[in-house]
């Protein structure tokens, strides 16, 4: 693959909380090369959003991180908000989940998006408008001129997601971290965002970091996967290797916890059982031990490292698949 | 707008009815009568009086002339001053009532909002638990309580203003109790700009506006700042109302010739018209004040702009 975009080291991320810590992001360790799509997949809780957040700086305030982020040679993890401020909405976005809650309410959505353009490019008013149009068409949003000052409140889902997507557009970044973009949306509008970011991402060469919890959606869109479970990373490696020999039995379940278009209809889907762990007390041993139905003694014990099982494929398990 | 406005003025009409019905009831059916502190007076004199005030008619005839004055403009006159009407009562009281209320609301605004936005900026600091402990002993501390104690350390200790009295609305003789005034309401609006502050500043949308890469200053102006203006306006509300029409403690102790010592001495008194003035104006007020804080508010938030 081409070169090295972001490299992330040893990523641990907590929370302190009332009566103790949250381990929400343990020992992450990953790079996304320029021009590819990452899928980091993984049930709520899994740690996918903290660390993106992490990365670009923005977790709350009783949260903390550590480790090393290096993003285009430069190490950004903790970085001072005025380092932080000339990458962020610039060469490194962020789409949010909830697009809702994520607009300003008592801000015109112009204004919103020319804020950006303002900021960062240095743009006057009437470029800034002028250039936050054009990307509205490119995301499809129907009739920016006439909706330009409208508030998020007067516009729908589907319409403000859109206007998420454009804004993490707007300065043309290298590097987009989506966050379940699509969750929100119905099922029609979520195909045409996803098909709309992949032809985007072939169009402009944007990494993107799309997490989910959809396989389908990672399927579909990414050319690596990263599956998370309880902070950590349980398996990485291509699309193909997931899909078609996951390695990780978490990996595994989820997939056939998957809803299928061609199974039978009478059959019910197989569930995962049980919960993810406490993140404020984990066991010692791997953590999906509980859950898994290939668990030996060893892994109470003992917490596997992540071993290369084929070439670029990653998994944390002692168990030796078949094939 | 303009429709919603006449609106709201035409329900503030059955409001004001019923505000002025319960009052001259209450007040009629409270013991005593404006003529009982003269004692020695000859008791057909004491009829003559209760007959020229209409005194004797039933409480229903008299209520139906007061309201025949008042929709002529005719507040009627005061029962115990008696060469003075209820109208030039309130006219001397009312600027003098004004003038401190709106001083004091002004400087609890700009002092208030000041400290609890930076008490909120730098939560859970020494700052803010000094600002926090401040307000809370503002809020706390009666005005009967600082009002004196004010008066005792920059009045008579340090002699550097004056104690009391109104002077034509001299500034020396503002600044001691506009400043008592004032202390409670900078504790108050300061604790609703910080809880205010801390809830927005929380949200997802200002999560979104920092990843913009805005810088904090932007941020903070445009995206977290707007939302706190609600809880102050509804809290500025009622309370300006209030401080106009006058605290009757500050004026009690200022010896201040405002409105607020007028009302109380007019309800010991039962001078029932000077009474009812006031809180005709005190009503006129809040309904006024009111009706000025929703069309705030859907300049604040767009989504309860009135239509």
């Amino acid at each position: 693959m081409s070169a090295t975009l972001l490299k992330c080291t040893d990523l641990c991320v907590r929370f302190a909380v009332k009566d103790g810590c949250v381990h929400a992001v343990e020992n992450l360790t990953f790079e996304i090369h320029r021009g590819e799509c990452v899928g980091i997949v993984g049930e709520s809780g899994s740690g996918k959003t903290q660390s993106v957040l992490a990365i670009m700086g923005l977790l709350p305030r009783n949260g903390t991180s550590t480790g090393n982020v290096v993003y285009k040679g430069q190490s950004i993890l903790n970085a001072s908000r005025q380092v932080m401020n000339k990458i962020r909405g610039e060469s490194m976005c962020m789409i949010f989940q909830d697009a809702m809650a994520g607009l300003t309410p008592f801000m015109q959505i112009g204004d919103q998006l020319c804020e950006v353009l303002i900021e960062h490019q240095g743009l006057n008013r009437a470029d800034a408008r002028d250039r936050a149009i054009e990307v509205l068409e490119i995301v499809q949003f129907p009739q920016p001129k006439r909706r330009f000052s409208m508030y998020p409140h007067e516009l729908s889902g589907g319409m403000r997601q859109r206007i998420m997507i454009a804004l993490a557009l707007l300065c043309r970044p290298q590097l987009i971290f989506a966050d379940e973009p699509t969750t929100a949306l119905d099922i029609t509008i979520q195909a045409q965002i996803l098909e709309f970011m992949k032809g985007l991402q072939k169009h402009i060469e944007t990494s993107i970091v799309m997490i989910t919890h959809d396989l389908g959606v990672a399927a579909n869109l990414c050319d690596r996967i990263i599956v998370m479970y309880a902070g950590r990373m349980v398996e990485s490696g291509s699309v193909k290797d997931i899909f078609f020999r996951p390695q990780h039995p978490y990996t595994q379940a989820l997939l056939r916890a998957t809803p299928r278009l061609d199974a039978d209809p009478d059959e019910d889907i197989p569930l995962i059982p049980g919960r993810p762990p406490n993140l404020q007390e984990l066991p010692v041993g791997c953590a999906f031990t509980e859950r898994c139905d290939q668990a030996q003694k060893r892994c109470m014990a003992e917490r596997p490292e992540l071993s290369q099982k084929f070439d670029d494929h990653l998994a944390a398990c002692f168990v030796e698949q078949t094939k | 707008m303009p429709g919603y406005i006449i609106r709201r003025l035409f329900f503030a009409i059955p409001t004001m009815f019923v505000i002025i019905l319960l009052t001259f009831l209450l007040m009629h059916m409270a013991p005593g009568g404006p003529f009982d502190d003269l004692v020695d007076i000859d008791p057909e004199v004491l009829a003559n009086l209760r007959a020229a005030y209409n005194l004797d008619d039933t409480v229903w005839k008299q209520f139906l002339a007061y309201l025949g004055g008042l929709l002529q403009g005719d507040l009627g006159p005061s029962l115990v001053y008696r060469e003075q009407t209820v109208g030039h009562i309130i006219a001397v009281g009312l600027p003098v009532s004004v003038t401190i209320g709106l001083s004091a609301m002004t400087i609890g605004l700009s002092i208030g909002l000041v400290c609890g936005i930076v008490a909120a900026l730098k939560h859970n600091s020494v700052l803010d638990y000094t600002l926090m402990a401040a307000a809370m002993t503002g809020v706390a501390v009666p005005t009967f309580v600082t009002a004196p104690l004010l008066i005792l350390i920059f009045g008579l200790y340090l002699s550097w203003l004056p104690i009391s009295g109104w002077n034509g609305g001299q500034i020396q003789h503002l600044i001691l109790p506009v400043t008592a005034l004032a202390i409670p309401k900078i504790a108050a609006i300061a604790r609703i700009a910080r809880g205010a502050m801390l809830e927005s500043i929380n949200t997802d949308y200002v999560r979104t506006a920092r990843a913009k890469g805005l810088g904090e200053f932007k941020v903070i102006v445009h995206h977290v700042l707007r939302p706190v203006f609600i809880p102050i306006t509804s809290y500025l509300g009622p309370a300006i109302a209030g401080v106009m029409t006058g605290s009757v403690i500050i004026e009690k102790i200022f010896g201040l010739p405002g409105i607020g010592r007028a009302f109380v001495d007019a309800a010991l008194n039962r001078d029932y018209p000077v009474v009812m003035g006031i809180v005709i104006v005190y009503a006129a007020f809040i309904v006024l004040l009111n009706l000025i804080v929703d069309i705030l508010y859907g300049f604040l938030d767009p989504r309860i702009r009135q239509t």
